[in-house]
């Protein structure tokens, strides 16, 4: 995904520590996000849970088990 | 209510909602507080009085759930259960009320009377988010109290509510989940309750539904009853066959649904003037190319202000102190006399003479990034980095900490999620110089091989941090469980917390190190005029003078600075026999340049010491001993080669 394109998250893969941290950190199934920035160097990608609101940072390793369907 | 004792009260809420901003509104300045979350990583408690009550008032580490995934989740989940709590704050953060919710949903479960600080109303009101406060207290059968606790705005409502509520001891009811999950936290909270008793501390039912998502910390505490917890699976089993997600996820679920639906039924959002701001400043700040640019500048501007600030008002301050030492040098006859005297000129001068000057604007400027919400961004630009040295973004903030001191970035190690991450940033953590030694960089380098020699210091230094780093990450096999973190959004400090912090810094300055600084320069005077001085120096002559080409009364300066490393820029000139403001007489500039480089890395103060002890343990602090003496050997070598 590129910074500015919207998705709907659709599941996580991956160990439940990781799945419940992210949806603790209130991104849940169902959300739409977009991607704001992606850091250079193989570094984090921020988005932002449009909707509730939250931004989070998120490192790579991480983000390729969230499974999204870009809109 | 409790009619003898002080009544405990915790402070809960979500990583970076504000609870210990509300706690130092409560109480006064006593808690950390900064705009990234996780600052509290144990609890403060503090003990106030109002209207001829005691309040033990706790500021519990920020947790997003009552689970017991990391560190200071664990130390929050283990306090509400095992403590006496009379009252529970839930601070919220009304600017994200759904996934706040989640926590509240969880909390409303321990059976304990519960009052909501809705807090950043006016953060809310600005991104134009409006919440019914009626209603959700209606809904939640919970007292809401909205506050600002950045400007104490409405504190006094809530002491109010807390003396209300405690008359009633009324606790909250809890939720309901759906039938099928419903049926089964019930059926399993009744064989809970059958199997350990009434009188057991903590509900049934909460057991019950932790079980049921499988957290380590309850089905530790139920491991003496195999039955629950062969039960409990059964069920989770089940739930994953008829939900098809698995059970922990399915809990999780019933609350963020519930918490959605709440939340939409209490909140009206208009238009959204403050998030477009925020937008806007990120797309320069976080951008991959102009955000580095940005991070330069604000390193450059960072160490820049300090120097401006500080060289000034150091040539101000020294001039006079240089003056009266002259006069105690040459009018005082008495031998013992004069060295008391002169280790007392020094030591005080040390004090406002060099470390003041630098250690003020460098607090200030720290603490205003903090607040601001800088740090958290600065993680997300160096993850890529960071990965290349083993660590993940995360672990830079510890590492920026360290620019202050290192013993709370010792202790702000524990925001990291795991074991390897948090050792290997521990040992790193004590490389990084501290206000103490950014003064002695300062004093020595800056003032007299000038100021971009200072910036080559630092530049140098964080080279070095990053090899260690790679280095050290070499000795673990598992790789980093990589960055996850929220980002905080921007906040304008205000003025007078970050004046207040800076204050709570220099305080302890004043009554802590400053002591220190003069009774170490006295000692000192005393040992030259017992003339053991002598014995030190030739003892530790091989390192310092051989290896590092330094005059053998340095040895002396460096064993006074493991126990504050100010103390050898102070005793450096006393140990030389000179005034501050002219070492350079007394030493060439690569001598300058290889005692600051030594002085950065070697043995890490005894404070840190202590705190990498308690946290880690002697191993740790062994190797970080270690590893500080042959860096600072090392480099010390190589500079004094090169210059």
């Amino acid at each position: 995904m590129r910074p500015g394109t919207t998705a709907r998250v659709e599941s996580f893969a991956g160990g439940r520590r990781a799945r419940m941290r992210i949806m603790q950190l209130g991104i849940n199934p169902g959300d739409v996000i977009k991607v704001l920035s992606i850091g250079p160097f193989g570094g984090a990608i921020y988005i932002e849970n449009v909707s509730n609101g939250t931004r989070v940072a998120i490192g790579r390793g991480i983000a390729s088990k969230i499974i999204v369907k870009p809109l | 209510m409790k009619s003898y004792g002080p009544v405990k009260i915790a402070l809960v809420g979500q990583p970076n909602c504000g609870k210990s901003t509300l706690f130092n509104a409560l109480v006064g300045l006593k808690a950390q507080t900064s705009n990234l979350p996780g600052t509290t990583v144990q609890y403060t408690r503090s003990r106030m009085n109002y209207r001829g009550r005691i309040f033990d008032i706790i500021d519990l580490p920020g947790t997003y759930s009552l689970s017991s995934q990391d560190m200071a989740e664990h130390e929050t989940l283990k306090y509400l259960l095992t403590e006496e709590v009379d009252l529970i704050i839930n601070v919220m953060d009304a600017t994200l009320l759904s996934r706040s919710l989640e926590l509240t949903l969880q909390l409303m479960e321990l059976g304990k009377p519960m009052i909501i600080a809705l807090n950043m109303m006016d953060e809310a009101k600005s991104k134009g988010i409006y919440i019914d406060v009626k209603k959700l207290q209606e809904i939640l059968g919970i007292p809401v109290i909205p506050t600002v606790a950045v400007h104490g705005k409405g504190l006094k409502e809530l002491f109010e509510k807390i003396l209300e509520v405690l008359k009633t001891e009324k606790a909250p009811e809890f939720y309901r989940c759906s039938r099928i999950v419903e049926e089964r936290i019930k059926k399993l909270a009744h064989e809970i309750e059958k199997a350990v008793g009434p009188n057991f501390k903590i509900p049934p039912r909460l057991i019950a539904i932790k079980l049921l998502e499988s957290d380590d910390y309850f089905v530790d505490l139920m491991k003496g009853y195999p039955g629950i917890l062969s039960l409990a699976e059964n069920m989770r089993n089940e739930l994953e066959d008829l939900m098809g997600a698995p059970s922990p996820d399915v809990i999780h679920a019933e609350r963020h649904n519930l918490s959605m639906r709440i939340a939409e039924k209490v909140t009206k959002v208009q238009h959204r003037l403050k998030k477009s701001l925020d937008d806007k400043i990120d797309s320069v700040v976080m951008h991959p190319v102009l955000g580095y640019g940005i991070l330069g500048v604000v390193f450059f501007l960072f160490f820049y202000l300090i120097f401006k600030i500080g060289s000034p008002l150091e040539e101000f301050f020294t001039g006079p102190f240089d003056r009266l030492l002259d006069v105690v040098h040459t009018q005082v006859s008495g031998e013992l006399l004069r060295f008391v005297l002169e280790g007392l000129v020094q030591g005080i001068a040390g004090g406002i003479g060099i470390v003041l000057p630098y250690f003020i604007p460098l607090v200030f400027l720290l603490s205003f990034l903090e607040d601001l919400g800088y740090l958290p961004r600065v993680a997300f630009l160096l993850d890529g980095l960071m990965h290349k040295i083993g660590l993940h973004g995360k672990s830079i903030i510890p590492l920026i900490l360290g620019y202050g001191c290192s013993v709370p970035a010792i202790a702000a190690t524990r925001i990291l999620d795991n074991e390897r991450d948090r050792i290997i940033s521990a040992l790193l953590v004590p490389l990084v110089p501290c206000a103490a030694r950014i003064t002695v960089i300062f004093a020595l380098v800056a003032y007299f091989l000038g100021p971009w020699w200072a910036l080559f210091f630092f530049v140098f230094n964080i080279f070095v941090v990053a090899l260690l780093g790679r280095i050290i990450n070499g000795f673990f096999k598992t790789p980093s469980y990589g960055l996850l973190m929220e980002i905080p959004s921007y906040k304008i400090p205000s003025l007078k917390i970050t004046f207040d912090k800076t204050w709570l810094q220099v305080k302890n300055f004043i009554y802590l190190a400053w002591p220190l600084l003069i009774a170490g320069s006295v000692v000192l005077g005393v040992i030259q005029y017992l003339n053991i001085d002598n014995l030190i120096n030739t003892v530790f002559s091989p390192l310092v003078h051989t290896v590092l080409g330094l005059p053998r009364e340095v040895g002396t300066t460096l064993i006074f600075g493991i126990l504050r490393k100010e103390l050898t820029l102070v005793m450096l000139s006393q140990a030389l026999g000179s005034e501050i403001g002219k070492l350079d007489r007394v030493l060439t500039r690569e001598q300058i340049v290889v005692f600051t480089m030594f002085v950065t890395f070697y043995i890490p103060c005894i404070s840190t010491i202590g705190i990498i002890w308690r946290e880690y343990g002697k191993k740790i602090m062994f190797y970080s001993i270690l590893v500080g003496l042959t860096v600072a050997t090392l480099t010390g070598v190589l500079f004094r080669i090169l210059v």
